[in-house]
């Protein structure tokens, strides 16, 4: 892509999906070389570092939201590769992720979700300084335990 | 009275596919949980990882000390059969695509109606609202999605996911996490429970650390990160070694472990931010070093002088180890008709309490047995793994 990389998946039964795809992006000739072994091509197997520079050409002329679009309307799974940046900054992350950036501030919470209320956020803060709450603690503590 | 396991006498209903919701049932079930896996249609780990006698290795290590009945939920004789099963659980577990399972007819809100003590954990890649709402997702995906690649994988030839698999047991860690939790609560308030868990929510807190600097105003990490220096996997004369220094002290008996005394006295390497700053530098100087004798030289060399260090077993070498089956992090798990396979064990142990026995169900083992005495069916499977 020239902006970076996408995955692209197609599950076992969408070989029809997948050749279509590859009629779009001028890989008609890659498509009817691997035959059968199609799906070899696209998951994790050993022959996807083979395949991978025919991929590579024939989409490096799409960003990489052109192409998740594009393998999306054939069916396939695709989603961009992203930096820290991207990511904790990305619409879907300030629904769900446990790290993310959002009115200007770092916030962190649990991965899940309880009854569908987002579990409570709190602003991003750094650790406290070894033993900052020493005298707290030990102020609470019964009369005679604190020695 | 022997002892049991914390969660003997919970009953899980498992709906899920692929890693993310079978692994975590099947830590339940290692935990005492009587689990039972409804075999989705679209079982996609039976078609497409290496096949072995019928069945497949990942979902049978997935899979471990879970039972397993084939339905057809668009039959109603079937679907009824489900039902008998959930109606009597206490924990359900599904992740299809956000909304499948509603449109299957087993959502939340019928399940809960139906059975008002269960904990009901849907998963997704990433989650029932927003823009990616219901987009598909396995492993590779969200590592990529999550920004795990690009701090984690290898970069010379593009960005590349790490290895197969991780984020997805991450994932279901979480899950049984989460589980666990509800299952506590639902002691002091007797209302189902709904959770949500997404491998995004899961993949950026398995990132965190790495995260950390940059979400406290720092830069943003890259792929070369690290937190100390040295740290890594360095080549010796025949095999690379792992050798973490932390702080000064260390570096010094690393430094006279290794004769370089030359290295600590280097204002480049003095103290840990410049030796940070400079650790390309630093790379390159050890490596030269220890390249001079074998791995066993070192490893001896620098345990004696208290330096953290670990030969980089490749995976037979690590399987083969003797302290892998000393400690029991390696089992043999049994799969009806198929023999033994080779599988991690759960990571704990509870005092006096033994272990579950390593098995791994045939797809649809327990069909028979559900259609035979439906009624008795959670209580006949406990009796077996008695």
């Amino acid at each position: 892509m020239r902006d970076g990389f996408v995955t692209l998946d197609f599950l076992p039964h969408q070989r029809a999906a997948w050749r279509a795809l590859c009629a779009e992006i001028g890989l008609d000739e890659f498509a009817d070389a691997v035959g059968d072994d199609w799906f070899s091509t696209v998951g994790m197997e050993d022959r996807i570092d083979w395949a991978r520079p025919h991929y590579e050409r024939a989409l490096a002329r799409f960003t990489r939201a052109e192409a998740v679009m594009l393998i999306r309307r054939h069916g396939g799974w695709a989603v961009p590769f992203q930096s820290p940046a991207e990511v904790l900054g990305h619409p879907q992350s300030l629904l769900y992720a446990s790290a993310f950036f959002g009115d200007g501030q770092a916030h962190l919470r649990l991965p899940w979700r309880i009854d569908g209320a987002p579990q409570a956020t709190r602003s991003y803060a750094v650790a406290p300084p070894l033993g900052a709450h020493t005298h707290e603690v030990l102020a609470a503590l019964p009369a005679g335990e604190a020695s | 009275m022997s002892r049991k396991l914390p969660l003997t006498g919970v009953r899980v209903v498992n709906f899920g596919v692929g890693g993310v919701a079978p692994f975590a049932a099947s830590q339940l079930a290692q935990l005492g949980a009587t689990v039972v896996k409804i075999e989705a249609p679209n079982e996609f780990i039976m078609y497409t990882l290496p096949p072995w006698r019928g069945l497949t290795t990942t979902y049978a290590a997935l899979n471990a000390n879970c039972r397993s009945v084939t339905l057809n939920l668009k039959d109603d004789t079937d679907r009824a059969l489900a039902w008998r099963v959930v109606e009597t659980a206490d924990v359900m577990l599904e992740n299809f695509r956000s909304g499948a399972i509603d449109r299957m007819g087993f959502g939340f809100a019928v399940v809960a109606a139906r059975n008002p003590r269960i904990v009901f954990c849907s998963s997704s890649g990433f989650g029932r609202e927003g823009e990616m709402a219901g987009l598909p997702c396995t492993d590779p995906h969200i590592q990529a999605f999550s920004g795990f690649a690009a701090l984690n994988g290898r970069s010379q030839a593009g960005e590349r996911v790490r290895y197969y698999g991780m984020i997805d047991l991450y994932t279901g860690q979480r899950i049984c996490e989460a589980v666990l939790a509800a299952l506590i609560a639902r002691q002091r308030r007797a209302q189902p429970q709904y959770i949500e868990m997404t491998m995004l929510g899961a993949a950026t807190a398995l990132l965190l650390t790495q995260f950390a600097g940059y979400l406290g105003s720092g830069p943003p990490p890259t792929h070369r990160a690290r937190h100390v220096a040295p740290d890594g996997l360095y080549p010796t004369a025949d095999q690379p070694i792992a050798v973490t220094v932390e702080d000064n002290a260390q570096f010094c008996a690393f430094c006279n472990a290794i004769g370089r005394d030359d290295l600590r006295a280097d204002s480049r390497f003095v103290t840990a931010p410049a030796r940070l700053a400079n650790m390309t530098v630093l790379d390159e100087e050890i490596a030269r070093t220890l390249a001079t004798a074998p791995s066993d030289w070192w490893l001896v060399t620098l345990r004696r002088s208290g330096v953290p260090c670990a030969r980089a077993h490749h995976d037979h070498e690590a399987r083969a180890h003797v302290d892998m089956w000393r400690r029991g992090n390696l089992r043999e798990i049994a799969v009806a008709g198929a023999g033994t396979l080779q599988a991690a064990a759960p990571p704990w142990d509870f005092e006096g309490i033994d272990q579950v026995a390593g098995c791994a169900p045939r797809p649809g083992q327990d069909t028979d047995l559900l259609r035979r005495a439906a009624d008795g069916f959670w209580e006949a499977i406990e009796k077996e793994e008695r």
